[in-house]
This record gives C-alpha cells, sequence and structure tokens, in this order.
C-alpha cells in the first residue's frame, strides 16, 4: 500500500516533468520544477493516508474538542463530575487495593488453596480458641484427611550473641513439622526434624532471612554456631528464604516443646494449620475434625465437654477472611459511586453527543469535505444547545 | 475571465468520477483532463487531488490497477465503478438544479419579489 502510493505520487511528478521537458526546458530543471510544483512528497503521502483511514481519528479529536468546550461552557457542572469521578475512581481504587491486598494474601505458600487451619469452638457461646498440646497430639495421630498437622505459637523473645547486642525479636514456636506441612524449604542448613521436638533435645533456632541478612551480614558459616534465645544457647540450623514469613511475619523459628503447662488439655493457646491430603475436600476434612472433636468430648469430658473443632482456608488466620462478604459490599457500594457519576455525566451531555456522533461519522460519500462537515456538525450541536435551553 | 477559478468546495470528487467516466486514466491524468475540458479555468489544488482519489477508491465509487503509461512507465489508473457511476449522475443532477436555482435567485429583478 506504501509502496503504491509512493511509486504513484513519484510517477506523477516525472510524468508532470517530462510534459515540461517536452515544452523545451531541459531535463534536469524540469525535473526540478516538477519536484516543486509537486510540493513534499511526504505531506502528500500523509494526505492520502488521512484520506483512507485517519478520518476517523480526526473526527475523534473534534468531538473531543467539542466536548471539552461544553464542559467549560459549564464549569458548576463539571466541577460536579469531575468531583464525583475522582472520588469514585479514588474510592474503587483505595477499595480494590484493601481487597487485593487482604484476600489474595498468598502467605508465601505455593499452595494457599491447600492449606487450612483448625480451630476450636467452644458450642456453649460459639467462642473459637486455639486448641491445646493434647489435643493437638491426639488430631495428629488420627487424622487421614489432612497430610500433615502442626501447632505454632507466636512469642516476643530476645537474641544474643557475640555479634550485635541483644535484640528483641518474634519467634513462632512450631512443632518440628510445620515447615515440612506447608512444603517450605529453608534457603540455607536444614528444617526441623521430629529429634528436635523430643523433651530434652538439643535446642535449635532457624532465622527469617532479614535477621540474617541484618544481624549476621549473611554469612553463610552462621548455620551450626550457637546463639541464646531468651537466654538459652540453641544451635542455627537454617535460615529461611525472602519474602513472606509462614505462619506469622516472625523472624525466628523454634520447636515447640510440650511441657507441664502444655500438657494441659484445656489450655487452649496453639494455632493449628495443617494440608488438606491429595483429593480431600475442605468440607470432608471439616467433618472428619468434627468427629475427632466429638471423640475427645467424650474421652476427656472435663475439659472438652461441648468442644468441637472447625477446619477453614489458611485466610481464616488473618481475621480478614471474615469480613470478605463486608469487602465485597462495600467494593460494589464504590463501583455503584463511579456508576453514578458516569451517569450524571451522560445524561448531561448525551443528547448533544448522540448529535455530534452522529454528524461526525456520516458515510463520508457525500461530497462536502472535513471543513463544511465540521460546520454542520457545529451547528447542529448548538442548534441542540438552544433547544435545551428554551 | 482570464485568471483561473479556484475549485468550489466538494466539487472535485464530482469532476474526478466525471473525468475518469470518460476513460481510465492515471492520477496525473485526472488532473490534465480536467485542466484540458475546463480550458486551463479551473485550478486543482496539489495536495486535494491524490486523497481525493484514495478515498474515492476506498469509498467503491473507482477503483485502480497498475498499467503502463503512454510513455511506457509503470501508472496506477482509476476507472469507474457502477456506483460510481450511480454517484456521478445523481451529484450531478444535484448540481445542476443548485445551479438553476442560485442562477434563478441571481437574476430576479425588484418586479419579481
Amino acid at each position: 500500500m506504501e509502496r503504491e502510493m509512493d511509486a504513484e505520487l513519484r510517477f506523477r511528478i516525472e510524468a508532470f516533468a517530462e510534459d515540461l521537458a517536452r515544452s523545451g526546458v531541459p531535463r534536469d530543471e524540469a525535473l526540478r520544477r516538477a519536484r516543486i510544483e509537486f510540493g513534499g512528497l511526504e505531506r502528500a503521502k500523509e494526505e492520502c493516508r488521512d484520506a483512507l483511514a485517519l478520518r476517523i481519528v480526526d473526527h475523534v479529536v473534534r468531538d473531543l474538542r467539542f466536548s471539552l468546550r461544553l464542559l467549560i461552557k459549564n464549569p458548576g457542572f463539571t466541577a460536579a463530575a469531575v468531583i464525583a469521578l475522582a472520588l469514585g475512581i479514588g474510592a474503587d481504587t483505595a477499595m480494590y487495593s484493601i481487597v487485593n491486598g487482604a484476600l489474595s494474601w498468598d502467605f508465601g505458600l505455593d499452595n494457599r488453596d491447600r492449606v487450612i487451619i483448625v480451630n476450636s469452638v467452644n458450642t456453649a457461646h460459639t467462642q473459637e480458641w486455639g486448641a491445646s498440646y493434647p489435643d493437638f497430639r491426639d488430631f495428629r495421630a488420627e487424622t487421614k484427611a489432612l497430610a500433615g498437622l502442626a501447632a505454632y505459637e507466636l512469642t516476643p523473645v530476645n537474641l544474643s550473641d557475640h555479634s550485635a547486642l541483644p535484640e528483641r525479636y518474634y519467634c513462632v514456636q512450631m512443632s518440628a513439622n510445620g515447615v515440612s506441612v506447608v512444603q517450605q524449604k529453608p534457603m540455607l542448613g536444614r528444617d526441623f526434624i521430629a529429634e528436635d521436638e523430643r523433651p530434652g533435645a538439643p535446642p535449635v533456632v532457624m532465622l527469617a532471612y532479614h535477621v540474617w541478612r541484618d544481624r549476621y551480614a549473611q554469612d553463610p558459616a552462621i548455620v551450626g554456631k550457637t546463639v541464646r534465645v531468651d537466654e538459652v544457647p540453641r544451635m542455627v540450623i537454617g535460615v529461611m528464604p525472602p519474602g513472606r514469613r509462614f505462619p506469622e511475619e516472625t523472624d525466628l523459628w523454634i520447636p515447640l516443646l510440650p511441657d507441664a503447662a502444655r500438657e494441659r488439655r484445656n489450655a487452649r493457646g496453639l494455632m493449628l494449620f495443617g494440608r488438606l491430603g491429595a483429593g480431600v475436600s475442605l468440607a470432608s476434612a471439616r467433618a472428619e475434625f468434627r468427629a475427632l472433636a466429638q471423640g475427645l468430648a467424650a474421652q476427656y469430658p472435663d475439659t472438652n465437654k461441648d468442644i468441637t473443632a472447625d477446619v477453614g482456608p489458611i485466610m481464616e488466620i488473618t481475621g480478614l477472611y471474615y469480613i470478605k462478604p463486608l469487602f465485597f459490599a462495600l467494593f460494589g457500594a464504590i463501583g455503584f459511586v463511579l456508576l453514578i457519576a458516569c451517569g450524571v455525566e451522560r445524561r448531561r451531555f448525551g443528547h448533544v453527543r448522540q448529535q455530534v456522533w452522529f454528524a461526525a461519522f456520516q458515510p463520508a460519500s457525500d461530497f462536502s469535505d472535513g471543513s463544511v462537515r465540521r460546520v454542520v456538525g457545529g451547528r447542529r450541536a448548538d442548534d441542540s444547545q438552544r433547544d435545551e435551553a428554551l | 475571465m482570464d485568471r483561473q477559478l479556484e475549485l468550489l468546495q466538494g466539487t472535485l470528487d464530482m469532476l474526478i468520477l466525471k473525468a475518469v467516466s470518460l476513460g481510465p486514466l492515471h492520477g496525473y491524468g485526472v488532473l490534465l483532463r480536467i485542466q484540458q475540458i475546463s480550458k486551463d479555468r479551473l485550478e486543482i489544488q496539489q495536495g486535494s487531488l491524490y486523497p481525493a482519489l484514495y478515498r474515492l477508491e476506498h469509498q467503491g465509487l473507482i477503483t485502480s490497477e497498475w498499467g503502463e503509461s503512454e510513455n511506457k512507465r509503470k501508472a496506477k489508473y482509476y476507472r469507474l465503478k457502477a456506483a460510481g457511476k450511480r454517484k456521478l449522475q445523481t451529484e450531478a443532477e444535484k448540481w445542476n438544479r443548485m445551479a438553476d436555482v442560485i442562477a434563478g435567485i441571481l437574476q430576479s429583478t425588484p418586479e419579481e419579489v
């Protein structure tokens, strides 16, 4: 297309030059004059292209210019529309950020959909609690729906060693299977093994990436060294990779050991999480845990009467999960603000705009060129405006 | 009436259709033919001829094919299509009516009004 256009216009120049040459003008001079007479080749091509397809762009620009004039003419309305649109868009964006951030939180997990949490629920007052260590031990031994069940507790600790001043950190005390249940892996060293949670086992600790980076200057030799966590010397066995930490935004992980206080069945301070077994649905895991809890209630009525267990998606750990419907309601409401803003704009200008579009997109087959139609379009729109005003 | 007249806006397309209706022409030929028929009394703006040709072709009123010019060069020849023929008829009719009306107005005398 482009080549043809070029060839055609060049032919035009050369043919004219030949005519000139025939009338006695020297050949070079003729070509020069022909070029001058024709003007810029590129500009001519530009105009030809316009005639083909870009007319539509021209029309849209004209339409926009007209809208702009209308907006300037009605500053009050324009301000109202702009504010409504700004509020609508702003609120929508804010809501979207919140909903997106809260509901698509992936916990740094690749398999978020398969990871669940288990709560104890007191049916007498539907209060949700964590689980006790003895309950956890029984659940873990008996569950078939889960590929793994782990328990943890978050506590603040002091970390001290020879490399820097003691610092206050968050520490997750977690059953030894915690990292493997959610199929994570340390980037350095190893994670916990069953041996680490045996009472009397040598104390160990795992570091979060940022602790390793900031406190230990990314020293790979940290693995195997001993640091003190709340004055207990612990050997560093691994460093977790950067990114979101699991199950909480913690700094350290140490094994969760059952002690005398934790051996009480009604000390429900532990959070439980697990991974659904292959092909197991959330509903069937829920049913299984309800049955397991019933069994415990029958076996230990003193502590477990009225206590049942509920299995929910990992999202519930944030608490945000419960207000999910509220999020969507807000999201929808704010979407309507935007819709209304758009609606108002349409109602005010739709009538006029339709005529402008009509004028602009009439088939170009009539013999008026752009400038003529521009006048026609403008006048039509002005007329309709006057009609509105009357 | 020595000086060249500028083409009335909106009439170029009609004149191109007319020129092409007399036989296939390349773009430069269209220009020459219009000037020739008008005895050089009409000036056709350089910048408007080719865009008009492209526009008319795009609208399906004329069609083009590459051929050989009188002096053995490759040139793009335009030919009138059926739709263009109809268009030319209606536009010519419109133009003649318009010319009559305007002439009538211009010739009117105080007595007639």
